[in-house]
């Protein structure tokens, strides 16, 4: 049996979420502030921390779990990590000589679930539907399976270059827009991943849009 | 991704991929122990491999949003930390998970933050939760999901579906990690009033 909890409690809980209840005790929300802080910081910290997939230490960490026989030997290419690999992974287009992959269900969900806890999350009023696949004169469109997962690279890119640098915007049709302070080193980053960036008033407007089925 | 790394394959490798990232986790745990990077990377590797050697003994649920799951690998992350502490220390304190109790764990993991060497003397109120809180998530690992649900502003029932409880029971739920943090962050008081 459940029952209700303190007004306390629940001020700290509504405090925790970024409201400010109404009489809340000054002591209880300076604390649920700084827990409020701290979540995000640590939020952030480990998502900066968690971009680099492909690097020698997972390579290192493969060798040795095949080594164990823990995990089965790589076919020719799967090995490959570079972004042109992991955008084929999640498409579901196999290595090379292996074809299409049918249902890749698994593993996109399992990154997909992954993308969405590394992920700052700010939720925002609904632009129309329509001007996001038009795509303005300004914006840069990325028709993706997982617009989870390319917008997460990049803005873990991005991040890596200013920690403020970028705004994540996410639509309820699962399109996200990024708004990216510009820079050459942005725009550099951009280019090495195959964006071409539009500065608009030292902004660049980048949405990453689902494929449609 | 218990179940992805069980199967083999393709899904196997997008899991070691997940898995690597989440290890992020582990590694600032790792860090704010004290401990070097070289050695983090160390340990990293050994957690992941024992997760994969024990993936087929896991009996909860799967997928990455399975809070048992997550736990159930944060003890492993722990345990191997514990592993490593005990060979390097001679007066080292266990934090064992199978031999402790959960208030004697806790109270140990905040008697190691004190220790940390981190600690400054002239710390902030928000150094001070925040190092609290590190601590918080190494021990209640779901227990500090939950409240990233809530700093989200998460509806009270969709946090209770993704928890398996009622809306009801999730906010008791979430009352509970009120207290069960406030050991962590106790010692922040003063700096808090002030």
């Amino acid at each position: 049996m459940t029952k209700e909890i303190s007004k306390d409690d629940q001020d700290w809980l509504d405090a925790l979420s970024g409201k400010s209840p109404a009489g809340i005790d000054p002591f209880n929300s300076a604390q649920a502030l700084a827990v409020r802080k701290a979540l995000v910081a640590r939020r952030n910290a480990i998502e900066r921390d968690a971009i680099s997939v492909g690097g020698s230490g997972l390579d290192e960490i493969r060798a040795r779990l095949q080594r164990e026989g823990l995990m089965e030997p790589a076919e020719p290419g799967q090995l490959k990590t570079g972004w042109w690999h992991r955008v084929k992974e999640v498409l579901g287009v196999g290595s090379v000589g292996r074809g299409m992959n049918v249902a890749p269900i698994w593993g996109v969900a399992a990154t997909l679930v992954l993308a969405a806890l590394v992920t700052f999350q700010i939720y925002d009023p609904q632009p129309d539907e329509a001007s996001i696949y038009r795509g303005g004169p300004n914006t840069t469109t990325l028709i993706v399976e997982n617009p989870e997962l390319r917008a997460n690279e990049i803005v873990a890119g991005i991040e890596k270059l200013s920690s403020d640098g970028v705004e994540i915007v996410r639509l309820k049709d699962g399109s996200i827009q990024l708004k990216i302070k510009d820079s050459q080193r942005v725009q550099d980053y951009l280019l090495a991943q195959r964006i071409e960036a539009i500065p608009v008033e030292g902004m660049i407007r980048i949405d990453v849009v689902p494929k449609r089925k | 991704m218990i179940t992805a790394i069980k199967s083999g394959g393709r899904q196997q490798e997008l899991a070691l991929q997940a898995l690597y990232r989440k290890a992020a986790e582990f590694r600032r745990h790792f860090q704010y122990k004290g401990l070097s990077i070289q050695v983090t990377d160390d340990l990293i590797q050994e957690t992941i491999v024992k997760i994969f050697r024990s993936a087929s003994s896991y009996s909860g649920g799967s997928g990455f949003g399975d809070s048992s799951a997550n736990a159930w690998m944060w003890t492993i992350a722990k345990n191997v930390m514990n592993d490593h502490l005990r060979g390097k220390k001679t007066d080292e304190v266990s934090i064992d998970d199978e031999e402790l109790g959960e208030a004697s764990r806790s109270a140990l993991e905040v008697e190691l933050a004190n220790k940390n060497p981190h600690k400054a003397a002239g710390q902030t109120a928000q150094d001070c939760v925040t190092k609290g809180l590190e601590e918080f998530a190494a021990a209640h690992p779901d227990r500090h999901r939950a409240l990233e649900m809530q700093l989200d502003g998460e509806d009270i029932a969709s946090i209770g579906r993704r928890i398996g409880r009622t809306a009801a029971a999730a906010k008791e739920f979430l009352s509970q990690c009120k207290k069960k943090l406030a050991p962590f962050i106790e010692h922040c008081t003063a700096l808090l009033q002030q």
